[in-house]
């Protein structure tokens, strides 16, 4: 059961891989047929795309830098030690700073929730740690350039508060469970 | 993890990212020299409806969110309300229905769709709230 797992992650990460490559040269395949058919609107587009990558790539020389200091920072390790069930206060806060900080596709962390909830963490705390996944904090200053700062602040406040919101909506509903690991076999 | 660790992780990270990005961006001027402005209302026709339909179509796609930033931006610029963008974006990121299996496998049943059943509703609820302290 645990290999098949590992196999259908391994195949799962690596069609990821491949994936974004494989959309892209769908993209200017759909442009070539494109400016085939319409060479003045192919033109336009062409116009609009290169305003549109002046506008984003700086904003990836950032991305890459936090992206760096997350990768050193955050040890998975430590959330298992500090978010069991009398971890408090403390256990929701460190379920959002770790959703927060946390990268890579979410199916690459099933795994790792799966083995603490089955140690012991509240249903809860892990459902706070995806929702905080929505903040992606390296992303952030692309955010802002298409919304503006202000907006980028709010929105990553409610989206933490109301993250804690449904943590606890998790743990009332699956209350009688959260004593028992959860069976996912 | 050591320095040049980090650095390799995060250049393989936005590696997979960038042919992504430069997918998304294409796409978005093909649509934009392509398709009217018009033809957004066909989806979002300014009703209550709307942040209601951006939370469904962001839950059904998947991907890297700043596809979603990027698309979201565009919508903005052509009219659709910031309410609708703003569930289409939280949704996006909160909700999976296509990662919905592998989260039923791991996870168990009842917590995946407890799960994004409660994140799909509350991406309204975030709409809302971020909307209503803007416009304080």
């Amino acid at each position: 059961m645990k290999n098949e797992k590992v196999n259908k992650q391994k195949n799962t990460q690596s069609k990821s891989k491949k994936g974004p490559w494989i959309f892209m040269i769908i993209s200017i395949l759909l442009f070539g047929i494109a400016s085939l058919f319409n060479h003045t609107k192919s033109m336009k587009a062409v116009h609009h795309l290169y305003h549109l990558m002046i506008e984003i790539f700086p904003v990836l020389l950032v991305v890459f830098v936090l992206m760096v200091l997350i990768n050193l920072f955050l040890k998975p390790q430590i959330l298992i030690k500090h978010m069991g069930k009398e971890s408090g206060v403390k256990g929701w806060i460190i379920a959002i700073i770790a959703g927060i900080l946390s990268v890579g596709a979410i199916y690459m962390w099933f795994p790792l929730l799966k083995e603490m909830i089955d140690k012991g963490i509240k249903p809860g705390l892990v459902a706070v740690f995806l929702y905080n996944r929505g903040i992606k904090i390296h992303w952030l200053p692309l955010m802002g350039l298409y919304f503006g700062l202000n907006y980028v602040i709010i929105l990553t406040l409610v989206t933490v508060l109301v993250s804690i919101l449904q943590g606890l909506i998790i743990d009332w509903l699956l209350g009688r469970d959260s004593s028992q690991p959860v069976d996912a076999d | 993890m050591s320095p040049n660790e980090a650095i390799r992780k995060a250049g393989k990270a936005l590696g997979t990212a960038v042919p992504m990005i430069i997918g998304i961006l294409i796409l978005i001027s093909l649509f934009n020299a392509f398709v009217p402005v018009s033809s957004y209302q066909l989806l979002f026709r300014g009703t209550i409806l709307d942040p209601v339909i951006g939370a469904l179509l962001g839950s059904i796609v998947a991907g890297n969110p700043v596809t979603s930033y990027i698309i979201s931006g565009d919508l903005l610029k052509q009219g659709i309300s910031l309410l609708t963008v703003t569930a289409f974006m939280i949704s996006w990121v909160t909700v999976g229905i296509i990662q919905l299996p592998a989260e039923i496998q791991f996870m168990g049943k009842k917590f995946a769709l407890i799960r994004n059943l409660s994140a799909f509703v509350l991406s309204l609820v975030v709409a809302f709230i971020t909307v209503i302290i803007i416009a304080l």
